[in-house]
């Protein structure tokens, strides 16, 4: 994907793109839900708030006063208590326990001023990364040379298994757009069919740096032994939420330049919460098995390309 | 149905049964032996004639009797003709250009009133001389490019693949090079179209009223002519510019009998960068290329044959495995027969190919390969019978056997190999037709034809049965059937009627109308704002419904100061159905299940276009203005109401003008000012995981302007001497052609979007969103051709 980036650049020098103030349209706000709960033992996180005008950076209005239940199929409750407003959490009873069980169903369970919102997910299965290597690649018509780190992991055997895939690189979250990586049964997207893979190069180099410098011109994400780590980890998710999260990237990972003449049309993400009428409300809510490993960028982490 | 045509061919004869007999035959350049397509052939007494067909073929049949027979074609000196009719005759004339001609710059070459006499309307017609004048980015002649300064055609902007007409998308275009469909008309994603203008005779575009001839997309029919070679003497034609190098060698194989002509261009900067770039050297490519191939041989006074072909690639490629690459392929056979002195016959057969190819991934055991295809091969015989002065009839039909490969596409992981391919899809696709283009009197022609085509979508292959879900998600797949070999998996058929008439007020001025109705059998899938080369085709079926579209158009057309001004003004109103949109995040590429993803929509287009062409002095030009709408609404976009396409344009004004300074230097500009195009704005933003996501919480569809287009061309054109230092002419011709594309230097809007800026952000802060705009050609470009011919 690199290399195509390098030569479709090639192509657009003579694009050019300039940051511009423009009005939008007038809307009241929606509700809109992050409600992502990880199967950690660590305390789980649900923000409720109003969006924001689309240029208000500030922080959005969080709803205060709500209900906010996590259930399971066999009727557990898992309360969410306010922290501040719009901010609501559960902590582990122990220190050791995680949130859920892997095959489980959970309803997501919110009143606000008597009204019901709800939703529904499953947790998914997660396989085990296995281990994270780095792989040496030349740089083609004027790049640097640079290193990629890979993880090496295997998608489960039968279909509908769903992955988001997130790194960290020297403890810092990798969390762009353009470094969304998210995987359909080890490939791409459910179209396809592949199944019972290892997960494919381009998802297995996705947990690097997407960086450019003040020229556009990419950065290699790590330049060669010494201090670096990364720390990958895989989210199981649903068919529903990969879709979703297919869609944020169509929305929020724009190409830019000469990339625009291929762009989608600005639409809406599809939310999986839904209002007792209605009304319209954004976000999404999903429980994610996770496994990870992290890993120093040690001499002996590079990979010799096998024939 | 044969019993009938007879009925319908003799039952004009039967009226007049008088002695009558018929002069035919073809007429010609007298330079270069090519056909002269359009010229006019006039009985001066009667004041009646006929106007040669594609092939440089006319016929016209009248009582016995003396005459003086016209031939005329615009820049070319009239010949005239005493003839005593007592018998059939064939005269076949060659027409000298006038010596005139260099001295000024012939904007058509058509007969001087045929805009305003003939029944056609909402044709758009620039020939290649003109086109070679006018300035074109980098310099680089483009037939496509020069299209959209015609009223009624447009683009969704700078750089984009194809064009829309009169409000319809790009895949509603029939491109057809010699008869053959070419279904990507781009190089390099669309900045240069793939016609090479050394080797292209002549090209007409029709926006309305349809011949019953051509059929199978709602918009238009592009129907590019290929030269058939000089039969005379030999010419090579070529040049040096910015992107291509081109050549083109046409010469007669047998003298008056049989000629050639091979043209082929290449884009050369990957060939002088090579010694420099070590990549280039270890087989990575960047580069563009076609070949056009044509010829011809005349067996007798009736049987003339063609082979033409044309191939074109794109290949970008990082090394010798890795990369991307797309061509069109297509050869036509044709044979011209004539049965008699009025029944012309011409026998086509055609193959075209379209397809790409994707490969990534330096090691084998971590590889990727997609290639995707669409093939077709026909037979298309037509016959045109020319009753009588008052009628002509054209007859004929088609079959069309195409292969979709969407996907032939391999994955290798660590070794594991995965097979993704998404199985082939045939369809035969057939049409007969009938069209007779009467004059009823010297005021009042017709012209009416019926279509009938059929459509069969064949095993083997999977029928998808999908449920119903709220409008604007992904469907559910409630069973896959699978369906044997040969076997139907789905039908469509329809009627296509077409109707145009023209009302001559007075000998300058005309009124026109016409009514069509098209269908659509194969759709183009893409969801991006331009075409782009991985796009697919695909048939109708049990789910995806023919594309339906009716048109109706009225017009004024009337000549001023003895021709030397071309007006026109056209209202047109086009109704669509079944019009493809795509839900939220729709899966387009290597998805067998693709349906489930499609939406079917109403459509309308409806406007206005003016037109003022001022033929001859040294200043000439044209103006065009097309003042439109073109909308669609679909259940599950935009709350279901009415909203305009992305391409849609209110105003579109173009002026193109040529002023010849002198015997060296001619010059030429364009001017276009175009409103802006519609474009979604956001207008909120929420977060999920730390990612900041825009939401129009209306859910409307293009609710905003883009502003304003205009931009300004500059060309100047310095021919070499055209004579010897001792006077005597040289017959080597060369010229230095000097343009400026974007002269004011605008950085006009392509797009403007949405995003949350290229830096990471911090954890527990909120990204800074923008909008960002995106220009195309920002700058003004200038570029130097250097062109010759000997």
């Amino acid at each position: 994907m690199k290399k195509l980036f390098i030569l479709l650049f090639a192509v657009a020098i003579l694009a050019c793109e300039d940051d511009i103030l423009v009005e939008l349209p007038e809307a009241e706000p929606v509700l809109a839900f992050d409600a992502w709960i990880y199967r950690k033992a660590e305390k789980q996180t649900i923000r409720i708030t109003r969006t924001n005008s689309y240029f208000d950076s500030s922080e959005p209005e969080g709803i205060s006063g709500a209900s906010v239940l996590v259930v399971d199929g066999s009727g557990t409750i898992y309360p969410f208590n306010e922290e501040s407003p719009g901010t609501y959490s559960w902590i582990p009873a122990n220190a050791a326990d995680s949130f859920g069980t892997v095959g489980e169903t959970y309803f997501l369970d919110v009143q606000i001023n008597g009204k019901q919102y709800g939703s529904i997910s499953k947790m998914g299965r997660v396989p085990k990364i296995d281990s994270i290597t780095w792989r040496f690649e030349e740089g083609i018509f004027g790049s640097d040379d640079s290193y990629f780190a890979e993880f090496w992991s295997r998608d489960f055997e039968g279909e509908g298994d769903a992955y988001w895939i997130k790194s960290w690189k020297n403890g810092v979250r990798l969390n762009k757009p353009q470094e969304i990586n998210l995987s359909f049964d080890g490939a791409f997207s459910p179209g396809g069919n592949a199944d019972g893979l290892t997960f494919i190069q381009p998802i297995r180099d996705g947990i690097n740096p997407f960086e450019l410098d003040d020229d556009d011109t990419f950065v290699p994400p790590f330049t060669g032994p010494g201090e670096d780590s990364i720390y990958v980890e895989i989210n199981s998710i649903t068919p529903e939420a990969w879709f979703f999260w297919n869609q944020v990237v169509i929305q929020t990972d724009r190409p830019g330049g000469f990339g625009e003449l291929f762009a989608s049309t600005l639409a809406n993400v599809e939310s999986n919460i839904e209002a007792e009428d209605d009304e319209q409300v954004v976000g999404f809510f999903c429980v994610s098995a996770v496994s990870s490993l992290g890993r120093r960028f040690t001499e002996d982490a590079i990979r010799e390309e096998q024939e | 149905m044969k019993k009938l045509l007879l009925l319908f061919a003799v039952f004009p004869l039967l009226l007049f049964a008088q002695e009558k007999y018929t002069i035919n035959g073809y007429v010609k350049d007298a330079s270069n032996g090519e056909a002269l397509i359009g010229a006019t052939v006039l009985i001066t007494e009667l004041n009646t004639g006929n106007i040669t067909n594609v092939y440089g073929f006319y016929s016209i049949t009248i009582p016995r009797g003396d005459y003086n027979v016209e031939f005329r074609y615009l820049g070319f000196v009239t010949e005239k003709r005493s003839i005593s009719l007592t018998e059939n005759m064939r005269i076949d004339v060659e027409l000298p250009e006038e010596e005139t001609r260099l001295q000024e710059v012939v904007v058509t070459a058509k007969p001087e009133d045929e805009n305003v006499t003939s029944t056609e309307m909402s044709v758009a017609e620039i020939d290649i001389q003109t086109i070679r004048k006018m300035p074109a980015i980098l310099g680089e002649v483009d037939i496509i490019k020069s299209l959209q300064l015609l009223p009624g055609v447009s683009t969704v902007g700078e750089g984009a693949s194809g064009f829309n007409v009169r409000g319809g998308n790009v895949g509603q275009n029939l491109i057809l090079l010699d008869e053959a469909p070419v279904y990507n008309s781009s190089h390099l994603l669309g900045f240069f179209s793939v016609f090479n203008p050394d080797a292209v005779k002549d090209m007409k575009l029709y926006k309305g009223a349809i011949p019953a001839q051509f059929g199978g997309r709602l918009a238009s029919i592009l129907d590019i002519r290929m030269k058939e070679g000089n039969s005379k003497e030999l010419e090579v034609n070529g040049g040096i510019g910015t992107i291509f190098s081109r050549v083109a060698i046409e010469a007669p194989i047998k003298k008056e009998k049989s000629s050639f002509i091979i043209a082929g261009r290449r884009s050369y900067a990957d060939i002088l960068a090579r010694p420099f770039v070590e990549e280039l050297r270890n087989g990575a490519a960047l580069n563009f290329y076609d070949l056009t191939l044509k010829t011809n041989y005349q067996f007798s006074d009736k049987d003339q044959i063609f082979l033409s072909g044309y191939f074109g690639k794109d290949n970008f490629k990082f090394d010798a495995n890795q990369g991307f690459s797309w061509g069109n392929r297509t050869t036509t056979f044709r044979w011209n027969h004539l049965f008699n002195d009025r029944l012309f016959a011409n026998f086509t057969t055609f193959f075209s190919d379209y397809e790409y190819e994707l490969a990534f991934g330096d090691n084998p055991r971590d590889r990727f390969e997609w290639n995707s295809d669409i093939n077709t091969l026909a037979l298309k015989p037509s016959f045109t019978y020319f009753i009588d002065q008052r009628n002509e009839l054209t007859f004929g039909g088609e079959i069309f056997r195409y292969t979709f490969e969407p996907a032939r596409a391999i994955g290798v992981s660590d070794g594991d190999v995965i097979d993704i391919s998404v199985p082939d899809k045939r369809a035969i696709e057939t049409a007969v037709y009938i069209n007779n283009e009467q004059k009823l009197n010297d005021k009042l022609s017709v012209q009416y034809g019926l279509r009938f085509s059929y459509f069969d979508l064949i095993g083997t292959g999977n029928k998808f049965i999908l449920g119903d879900t709220i409008p604007g998600r992904r469907r559910p797949i409630e069973s896959i059937e699978e369906v044997g070999s040969g076997e139907s998996i789905a039908k469509h058929h329809g009627w296509e009627p077409r109707l145009s008439f023209r009302y001559q007020l007075n000998t300058t001025t005309s009124v026109k109308a016409s009514y069509n109705r098209m269908l659509q059998y194969i759709h183009l899938i893409s969801n991006t704002t331009a075409s782009n080369p991985l796009d697919v085709w695909t048939p109708s079926s049990n789910n995806l419904k023919p594309q339906i579209g009716q048109q109706w158009a009225v017009g004024l057309f009337k000549n001023l100061k003895n021709n030397a001004y071309e007006t026109s003004v056209e209202f047109y109103y086009r109704k669509t159905e079944r019009q493809l949109e795509y839900i939220n995040g729709a899966d387009l590429l290597i998805n067998e299940a693709l349906e489930a993803d499609l939406l079917s929509g109403d459509g309308r287009a409806y406007g206005m276009e003016v037109y003022v062409k001022k033929n001859s002095g040294r200043l000439n030009g044209w103006v065009s203005y097309t003042l439109g709408r073109t909308e669609l609404q679909t259940e599950g976009i935009n709350n279901g109401e009415w909203y305009p396409t992305r391409f849609d344009q209110t105003h579109n004004l173009k002026l193109t003008a040529f002023y010849e300074l002198n015997d060296r230097w001619s010059l030429s500009s364009t001017f276009s000012y175009l409103s802006g195009t519609p474009t979604t704005f956001p207008t909120n933003r929420y977060e999920v995981q730390g990612i900041t996501i825009p939401h129009n919480a209306n859910d409307s569809r293009n609710n905003v302007r883009l502003p304003n287009y205009h931009r300004l061309d500059f060309s100047a054109t310095r021919k070499g001497r055209a004579v010897k230092r001792d006077g005597t002419p040289r017959k080597n011709r060369d010229e230095l052609v000097f343009t400026v594309y974007n002269v004011y230097n605008r950085a006009n809007p392509f797009s403007i979007y949405f995003w949350q800026g290229g830096d990471r952000v911090d954890a527990g802060s909120l990204a800074d969103t923008r909008a960002t705009q995106v220009s195309i050609f920002a700058s003004f470009i200038p570029s130097i051709t250097y062109n010759f011919k000997f």
